[in-house]
């Protein structure tokens, strides 16, 4: 009977763990999600402004490290006329803390990036 | 003489708890897990067509805004949604995916409809449209992350064929 209860224990132990190991493979997902929302707002701005001011560019940053974004590097079009060619690319990373063995959690850093283009509207008098 | 042990034995236990995960957890995880992927990526797809649609903003014939008529150049605004499209779904001229794009096959615009007048009006997938906007129907192909080939052999196909569609409203007030 003993050896039944240590078994069953075990078991759940690993499933527990199993459970949380899957559940952690869609931290990074969410957080690329944020991501691109953030960026997509900040493009859809440059769109209306005709381009990425540097105060902008710090803004994003920022934004990005408050979600828990590290090295985030911000490359924008400065200016641009109605019908130029705008594009914003995002690159940083996220280090999160994931089960990677049996009652061993290590920090993994995924790389995530957003690079996306759109058109001016900003017409320039 | 019965020869069934009332209590079990802890074998049975592992064979059970094993079973269960390979039958049970892994499978469900991984569905899930693979259906927020392709909704990740179909989300991916839909900004990249909303920018190409917003942008089809430039086709817009600015000598009629000033009286008051909101039309467009069409050739233009296909020109430009391909070229917004191939730019943020890293596409080649045919519409072919390159190195780093979600399309796993040739990208298929099904239809560029643009609404300027006549509205409110109804799109070709059924949204009602009461100022202009532009209406679009893209075929992406893609393929699943985990258990790909198995997942493809058991549909008897070569991706998985997303069809997306996408109204955006055009800022006419710029």
């Amino acid at each position: 009977m003993p050896a039944k209860a240590i078994v069953a224990g075990i078991t759940l132990v690993i499933m527990v763990m199993l459970l949380v190991c899957m559940t952690e493979y869609f931290l990074p997902l969410s957080k690329k999600a944020e991501l691109d929302m953030l960026c997509r707002n900040a493009l859809l701005r440059m769109e209306n402004n005709g381009g990425f001011s540097s105060a902008d560019s710090m803004a994003l940053r920022l934004k990005l490290e408050e979600k828990g974004l590290t090295d985030v590097a911000v490359t924008a079009t400065p200016n641009a006329g109605q019908g130029g060619m705008l594009t914003l690319l995002v690159e940083g990373d996220y280090s999160y803390n994931r089960i990677t063995a049996l009652f061993r959690r290590k920090d993994v850093k995924v790389h995530m990036v957003y690079h996306k283009s759109s058109m001016s509207r900003k017409v320039v008098n | 003489m019965d020869i069934r042990s009332e209590k079990g034995s802890a074998a049975a236990n592992v064979v059970i708890a094993a079973a269960m995960v390979v039958f049970v957890l892994l499978p469900v995880f991984s569905a899930v897990m693979e259906k927020q992927i392709l909704n990740e990526k179909a989300r991916v797809i839909r900004d990249a067509a909303d920018m190409a649609n917003i942008g089809t903003y430039n086709a817009l014939k600015t000598e009629n805004l000033g009286r008051v008529l909101v039309d467009a150049d069409r050739r233009k605004a296909l020109d430009i949604f391909r070229e917004l499209l191939r730019a943020n779904l890293r596409l080649d001229g045919e519409l072919c995916p390159e190195e780093g794009s979600i399309a796993e096959g040739p990208v298929v615009i099904q239809s560029l409809e643009m609404y300027m007048d006549g509205l409110p009006a109804e799109c070709p997938d059924g949204t009602v449209i009461d100022r202009p906007a532009v209406h679009s129907r893209l075929r992406v192909p893609v393929k699943p992350s985990l258990y790909r080939g198995s997942i493809l052999k058991l549909l008897g196909r070569e991706y998985i064929e997303l069809e997306l569609h996408v109204d955006s409203e055009i800022p006419v007030n710029n």
